[in-house]
């Protein structure tokens, strides 16, 4: 059956009552979520998990994935608005949306950030319809050692693109691997670092850790201090003007090409796409000073990007099993949950189940286009809600998710230590993607290692002798070993400059 | 800042000692492959270098670090303030997480969210008990009869005899 036949049927099961419905819930929740203050997409998937168990694995998936790609739509409105971005992705939109907002061309702004939105997600999905199928069917073809390979280098790439210091990322991706092994080993049936209590036979809840170290490290670190913003609630029309759309054209459709390319690189963030969008429109604009006094080119651009970004983070996960950023990987357990293993029998195996996500990705599309668009108003009357209560509500949610895992209050208690180690890495910028993706794909990790090795019967070489699981691996260890050497080559040339600065400072001293 | 992160360090460290400790009371090789202490020794190992080299960067890029630190920068800690608020949620959670079983979800999030709000969230009584009733009574009504999510009940007998 064609691609085109396959997303038709798959977007007539999108029109089925259930589907459709959690669809909208997930559109909803995910632009409430961008909006808000407090709470990022992967701790609103992970704490809604438990509570998709009791649907059908479709819909489940439907509603995570809208909440995932719905974030970054909402995630505009106060960037533009109150120059305080819901989401890491909108950090750039608000330099030039922001100045946009205190001019009167709020409207325009948000306007012109839903419609890149709209034609960088609607692009990134069609690019999962018609582009996975190929990488799943290439993905079949590797075996244990390259899937493993795979997986180091995924994560190579995810400490290393993480802010801040790689040595930092990469403790806590093994901190992460490392939580992976607690419980009854798979291959032996020995309990690992159980300390001989039987809650921790099946291993720690990792969703219970994730809405610790997302949700309630958030707000604990929110708490710290007071925060005022001043509102820009005059939004105007939103749809923009002729000149607008023209100015926007190029932007969104280079906008849309570089989110689409870092969305099937692991470890690449949404804001990175929209930054390095940024940069390109900044250096090809002829008038460059513009930008950051409200030129339209700096809202389009980033959006699209970041948009197209996250519906191309589907590609890896369904076809490969590889989970690129923090909230793809709780979408990753959700659909493991749900008893759906992603990764390249996928589309062999559940081809009903994904063409309809995917199918629904494009319906999510226009309901979010639509939210953004002749109900902007709406969403704008949730920034009202003071934070003082929206924190006590959001902290008595992590409660619920964290137990409703298992039915158990062992992970409340798990969720609370979580969150409070999240607020602690957080103040010293320890990265929590890295520990979070490790912490899902651990266990595959180790399993396609161990495997590797008893099918080549002990023996390291199947490391080097197979070329792609070779290529991998250096291409895993140079990504971890160049920003190191490059950190140790600034070190040499501060020490060689230092003592003629010191020479040269004594030495005016004496004059 | 550099002396929490050699802290870190130090703890990372150690904890890496202990799991190559506990990895290798397990079989490290079997007859077919790796056995369940391979992977974790080798993390242990991994933890072990990686924390000793955060030490060693912090401790070998002094004058980097000292300019960035004459640059003013918002406080990493909370003051004393904010360090009670915070301790007042860790707190909370802790408290509701041992109580739940004893006096439920509806008694135990009512006493939670209308504590929170009052102290921290500084809301008016009327709104706070409003909030109060709805996050506690309201949410569990929500979740149990159209999520079908089950939540706990109270266990103590004068709570248990009221239906909570």
């Amino acid at each position: 059956m064609s691609t085109l036949n396959l997303l038709f049927h798959g977007t007539q099961a999108v029109f089925q009552p259930m589907n459709l419905l959690f669809l909208v819930l997930g559109c909803v929740l995910g632009q409430a979520i961008g909006v808000l203050p407090g709470i990022g997409s992967a701790a609103a998937i992970a704490l809604l998990i438990p509570v998709t168990l009791n649907l059908s694995a479709t819909a489940s998936v439907i509603m995570l994935a809208g909440i995932f790609y719905g974030t970054n739509y909402g995630g505009t409105i106060t960037s533009v608005l109150m120059n305080t971005p819901g989401e890491s992705a909108s950090v750039v939109t608000a330099i030039d949306g922001y100045q946009m907002a205190k001019k009167g061309r709020g409207g325009p702004a948000l306007g012109i950030a839903a419609i890149g939105s709209f034609i960088g997600g609607t692009v990134g999905t069609l690019g999962l319809a018609f582009g996975a199928q190929w990488f799943s069917n290439t993905a079949l073809k590797i075996g244990a050692s390259e899937y493993f390979a795979l997986m180091v280098f995924a994560v190579a790439l995810v400490t290393v693109l993480a802010t801040g210091s790689p040595v930092k990322a990469l403790l806590m991706g093994i901190l992460g691997l490392l939580i992976g092994t607690i419980g009854i080993d798979p291959d032996l049936g020995i309990p690992r670092f159980t300390f001989g209590q039987i809650k921790l036979y099946d291993g720690i809840a990792f969703i219970a850790i994730v809405i610790g170290f997302f949700g309630l490290g958030e707000i604990l670190v929110n708490i710290e201090r007071k925060v005022q913003d001043t509102i820009y609630t005059q939004v105007g029309s939103v749809l923009p003007n002729k000149q607008d759309l023209r100015d926007s054209a190029g932007p969104i459709a280079r906008g849309t090409v570089i989110g689409f390319i870092l969305g099937l690189i692991p470890g690449a963030t949404s804001a990175i796409a929209s930054f390095l969008s940024y940069g390109v429109e900044v250096s090809r604009a002829k008038d460059p000073s513009r930008f950051g006094k409200g030129a339209i080119e700096g809202v389009a651009g980033p959006e699209t990007a970041n948009n197209s970004f996250v519906n191309a983070n589907f590609i890896p996960l369904f076809t490969l099993g590889i989970p690129g950023t923090a909230s793809i990987a709780m979408i990753m357990s959700g659909m493991m949950s749900n008893g759906i293993v992603p990764g390249p029998f996928l589309f062999r195996d559940n081809p009903a189940f994904v063409w309809t996500v995917i199918a629904s990705m494009l319906v999510g599309q226009v309901i979010l286009l639509i939210f953004n668009l002749p109900m902007v108003r709406v969403w704008i009357l949730l920034l009202k809600i003071p934070y003082s209560i929206l924190f006590v509500l959001i902290l008595e949610f992590t409660l619920i998710g964290a137990y409703a895992v298992a039915f158990d209050t062992f992970n409340m208690y798990v969720m609370t230590i979580s969150g409070f180690f999240g607020y602690l890495f957080k103040k010293m910028d320890f990265p929590a993607a890295p520990f979070v993706l490790t912490l899902v794909i651990g266990p595959l990790m180790e399993k396609n290692l161990r495997k590797s090795l008893e099918i080549s019967g002990g023996e390291f070489a199947v490391f080097y002798q197979r070329p792609l699981t070779l290529i991998l691996l250096l291409g895993a260890a140079l990504t971890i070993i160049w920003p190191i050497f490059k950190w140790f080559k600034i070190y040499v040339k501060n020490s060689k400059e230092s003592p003629r600065k010191a020479k040269g400072a004594s030495s005016s001293d004496r004059v | 800042m550099k002396r929490a992160e050699n802290i870190t360090a130090s703890i990372f460290m150690v904890l890496g000692i202990f799991v190559i400790k506990g990895a290798m009371s397990l079989i490290y090789m079997t007859d077919i492959g790796p056995g369940p202490g391979f992977f974790p020794l080798w993390l242990g190992v991994l933890l072990l270098f990686l924390g000793l080299i955060l030490i060693l960067q912090n401790t070998f890029s002094k004058k980097k670090v000292a300019v960035i630190d004459s640059e003013p920068t918002e406080p990493m800690w909370p003051g004393i303030g904010g360090a009670i608020r915070v301790g007042i949620v860790i707190f909370s959670l802790l408290a509701v997480s041992f109580f739940i079983t004893y006096i439920g979800f509806r008694v135990s999030m009512f006493l939670l969210v209308f504590s929170l709000l009052y102290t921290l969230g500084r809301q008016k009584i009327l709104m706070t008990l409003a909030i109060s009733l709805s996050g506690s009574f309201g949410v569990y009504f929500i979740f149990t009869h159209f999520l079908s999510v089950e939540l706990p009940v109270a266990s103590v007998h004068w709570l248990s005899v009221v239906g909570l």
